[in-house]
């Protein structure tokens, strides 16, 4: 826990400053009235602030509560995420309904036991459901990739 | 044998790419809106889709795709097959937002107008009983006193409105901005505000109620809906700033394709259904065809590159 | 005129109209990605062919539908359908992950029916007054009133008050991407024109609260979870009736109060509620681990938005929210034209939509109750196929917001940051109501400072202003005195 909120505010020390940099560049105020640099500047010493505190307060921190990021299970998470990221490009290239439907099949055979026909009929229902309703119903246009 | 063959090949290739031609629409076809669905974009579109139904068998929807002020959706439509299949409602903005550096990639050169169906023209609106009863009252406080104008956004067409005027008549307004013209007119309701530069449509029920007075409206002619509302130019200030709603498919489209679409537009615009839904929604038709918006495109070009660099 | 507006609201056609209305608007709602406006969109095309009456009173049981189906899945599934019932969320889906779904759902369907009811009384008595008041709110108001909703994240910020107010802080700075309202320059976009209207507050919340808990149910996906306790009861338990009524009263009328006043909704009106329901309980502490009157005073304040949001619409033409927006346009393609003048007239629709949205809150309730051993069927599909069909329905719902796949890139990687957030215990609430704030409360403060040509006095120069003044010390103090008193004692 004390490294990984370490790790946290690093990350938004250096947001902040990295606002404030970029936000410095922007025009100034005009007649009295700030320009579009001040509140980001504002909230981003607010962000600082705050995360030099966490940083100070967990640097004495004798918290030795593990964090949980790399157990077996959260490498699953990982794996789930990266699959998600390839569903995306997958769905703008192939299609929609081709690469869900892939999506579905493999996420439901790596979490569970079921037999093969069902697993192609869950997803195919699951999928066929989605995209009627949201095609044909709420008229969202699902016009990507080479296949359907 | 080898020759005839390939001008066989040749031929056929040539009758089938025009008999596609010919049976333009050949598929559903559709209108991207580039605002958001429920606003008066959107549904002008709807209205005009509805119209354009009996002309296209295989359907004609409207698609909204929002973004950076109407840019994203206008440069998707600006991108997509210029076969037809995708027209594009295309805004003032087309021709402001580049100038502004807010417009992405889109260019009015990279499409062909096909029609404008409908346009509205800023009116300079104060409350029922504000001191203000012409504009010449408004303007010569003015000089003297520094006017809080509300607009819809700053860069908006109503922006642009409120500094025309400013422009034309020699004075200096604070010009202040909110998230939409809704949002400016129920400030001036709350009179936080001296006046407002939006479009007469979306003041007009409040003027009937006597809640709100219009001046003046920066319109070539007095508008139908208000004959007793004098123009700026007949007031002798030389301002002329409106919105309109027109159509316009990629550069590349076969013209036998945009001949049809302007065609069956300019038909569908006159249509009693889409008469009578405008007349409801308080949106003026004013139909411009294809060559006439063309002009209008390059006229308003040039116009907002010289307004928007005073700026 | 009451009799011809029964006339109108009485035939079985519009009955259905407003029954068929709330069910969609509850399936709307509790998807993650179909907010209430864009329900309420989806249906107008549909309303252009019929008459006025049948028409507005469609878009109405939509509306009141989808604020109230929000909660469903907020309790169910920590999945907030629209962003009103992201503070339902908070205590909600405790209560249901202890076994007491019925008991949550049933709590937020009572508290959503108070809510409204009271809500629509209101505006029946009192909306010309309150229209009167709201019309009174400039920058300077509405400026205070963000500062005050953003009180709120010393409550919504969990364990540790420094990393909600990072948090809060993240939501803030993330809502600066985009055109800037006051100046029109372009700030942070790195010249993507995806970002120059900003970055959508709703994928960021799909991400965060949906994607994010889809991934820690990949973490425990073969862990045997305890069976959710069978729904015995759907009405709420003598004991917590008492909450429930409290609540209701209390926050249905602030609800209608925030919903009166134009460009706020019911997103903030629930922060607003939760806020306060925390700062005025005996046990603030609890506040976060599934308390009745947590998911109680969100419920209740959300849907008093509906009827509030009708007011400025109906008495002056100006819309109350984006939903009142499409309204007014639905009204003005019957030829009928919101503000002032409609009571005069055409006297008989105003009754017939009083009349309505009492149905329509009286039909949520029915419906709500009846439904809830249905929806906690959800509960029983197997987390093999729920999790998978989650993911998808996170990237359905966030790509159909405006069709664009750049959303759907913004879910992902927000449901990514979510999920490492919740494993450092840093609360995610705070971004969205960052998101739905700092925008206000930033464009706010300069066009004030516009308007009121530099002077920094503006923001106490009313009536109004004070009293939000005074209302964010005591909000902001009373939290520590209480602790004081408490320690000494």
């Amino acid at each position: 826990m004390r490294k990984g909120k370490l790790v946290l505010a690093g990350v938004f020390i250096t947001l902040s400053l990295f606002i404030i940099a970029f936000a410095l560049e922007l025009p100034a105020s005009r007649k009295g009235v700030p320009g579009p640099g001040t509140w980001p500047i504002l909230i981003s010493l607010i962000m600082l602030f705050s995360a030099i505190t966490v940083a100070i307060k967990s640097f004495n921190d004798k918290d030795k509560k593990p964090l949980g990021i790399a157990g077996k299970e959260q490498v699953r998470v990982y794996l789930s995420m990266i699959s998600l990221v390839i569903y995306l490009i997958a769905m703008t290239f192939i299609g929609f309904a081709v690469s869900t439907f892939v999506m579905l099949y493999g996420f439901i055979t790596w979490f569970s036991s079921y037999k093969w026909y069902f697993r192609v009929i869950s997803s195919f229902a699951i999928t066929a459901v989605i995209y009627c309703v949201f095609h044909y119903v709420l008229k969202v246009p699902f016009r990507f990739g080479v296949l359907f | 044998m080898k020759k005839s063959l390939l001008s066989l090949l040749l031929l056929s290739l040539v009758t089938i790419g025009a008999s596609a031609k010919d049976v333009y629409p050949d598929g559903p076809v559709k209108i991207i809106v580039p605002y958001s669905a429920g606003g008066g974009s959107d549904s002008v579109s709807r209205a005009l889709a509805e119209a354009l139904k009996p002309e296209f068998p295989d359907g004609i929807a409207v698609e909204n795709r929002t973004g950076g002020a109407g840019s994203v959706g206008m440069s998707y439509g600006m991108h997509s097959k210029a076969n037809g299949s995708i027209i594009t409602m295309v805004a003032p903005e087309l021709v402001m937002l580049p100038h502004t550096g807010n417009g992405g990639d889109i260019d009015y050169k990279q499409f062909i107008p096909l029609a404008i169906v409908n346009s509205g023209y800023a009116a300079i609106t104060v409350p029922s009983d504000s001191p203000y009863k012409t504009l010449d009252d408004l303007l010569k406080d003015a000089k003297s006193n520094n006017l809080l104008f509300g607009n819809s956004g700053t860069g908006s067409i109503w922006h642009l409105a409120g500094a025309g005027m400013e422009q034309s008549a020699g004075v200096e307004f604070t010009h202040v901005p909110f998230k939409g013209s809704s949002a400016a007119v129920t400030s001036l309701l709350g009179h936080h505000l001296d006046a407002v530069s939006v479009s007469y449509a979306e003041v007009a029920s409040q003027v009937k109620a006597g809640a709100l007075r219009t001046l003046a409206v920066l319109a070539p002619n007095r508008l139908a809906d208000a004959p007793n509302v004098p123009t700026a130019t007949e007031l002798g200030y030389d301002v002329v700033i409106g919105t309109w709603r027109g159509y316009a498919v990629p550069v590349g489209t076969p013209t036998a394709t945009v001949d049809f679409l302007t065609k069956s537009i300019l038909k569908a615009a006159e249509t009693d259904t889409f008469i009578k839904f405008m007349k409801n929604t308080n949106n003026d038709i004013e139909i411009i065809d294809s060559e006439g918006f063309a002009k209008k495109l390059k006229r308003e070009d040039d116009f907002y590159k010289n307004l928007i660099s005073t700026l | 005129m009451l009799a011809e507006a029964l006339n109108l609201v009485l035939q079985p056609s519009v009955l259905l109209y407003i029954v068929l209305g709330v069910a969609g608007g509850m399936c709307i709602g509790c998807l993650p990605g179909l907010t209430t406006t864009m329900g309420v969109a989806l249906v107008l095309p549909l309303t252009f062919g019929m008459d006025a009456t049948h028409s507005i009173l469609l878009l109405i049981g939509v509306y009141v539908g989808a604020v109230y189906g929000g909660s469903i899945s907020a309790i169910l599934l920590n999945t907030p359908g629209t962003p009103a019932s992201a503070a339902t969320a908070l205590d909600g889906y405790k209560m249901a992950s202890r076994g007491e779904a019925g008991r949550a759902l049933g709590i937020s369907t009572t508290s959503s029916f108070l809510g409204g009811t009271i809500s629509c009384i209101f505006l029946i008595l009192i909306s010309p007054l309150l229209a009167k008041f709201a019309l009174r709110f400039s920058a300077p108001e509405f400026f205070m009133l963000a500062v005050f909703g953003l009180c709120v994240i010393s409550s919504i910020s969990g364990k540790s008050m420094l990393l909600g107010l990072i948090s809060g802080a993240f939501g803030i700075l993330i809502a600066t991407i985009g055109i800037d309202d006051i100046t029109g320059t372009l700030r942070f976009t790195f010249n993507n024109m995806n970002l120059f209207s900003g970055i959508n507050f709703i994928p960021v919340m799909i991400g965060l609260f949906a994607m994010s808990q889809a991934f820690v149910g990949v973490e425990d996906i073969f862990k045997k979870t305890a069976p959710t306790r069978k729904v015995t009861k759907v009405f709420p338990e003598r004991s917590d009736w008492g909450v429930i009524i409290k609540n209701s009263f209390a926050f249905g009328s602030l609800g209608t109060f925030i919903g009166s006043i134009p460009g706020v909704g019911a997103d903030i009106a629930s922060f607003i509620a939760y806020g306060q329901a925390k700062s005025m309980s005996k046990h603030p502490e609890k506040f976060g681990t599934g308390l009745p009157e947590a998911i109680s005073a969100p419920e209740a304040a959300n849907n008093g938005v509906t009827g509030g949001a009708l007011i400025p619409m109906l008495t002056l033409g100006v819309p109350g929210d984006a939903v009142a927006a499409i309204m007014i346009g639905a009204l003005t393609v019957q030829g009928l034209q919101p503000g002032p003048l409609l009571f005069q007239n055409d006297g008989p629709i105003v009754y017939a939509i009083f009349i309505g949205l009492l149905i329509a809150n009286v039909c949520m309730l029915v419906l709500g109750l009846n439904s809830v051993r249905l929806f906690t069927k959800v509960l029983s599909v197997p987390k093999s196929i729920l999790v998978p069909t989650i993911f998808l329905l996170c990237f359905v719902g966030s790509y159909a917001l405006a069709n664009n796949i750049f959303d759907v890139i913004v879910m992902l990687f927000f449901g990514i940051l979510g999920y490492f957030f919740q494993k450092i215990e840093m609360s995610s609430s705070p971004i969205i109501l960052g998101l739905i704030l700092g925008p206000m409360a930033e464009s706010n403060f300069r066009r004030a400072l516009l308007m009121g040509r530099g002077d920094y006095g503006t923001f106490l120069s009313t009536g109004i202003c004070w009293v939000f003044f005074i209302l964010i010390i005591v909000s902001l103090f009373l939290p520590m005195l209480q602790k004081k008193l408490l320690k000494s004692r």
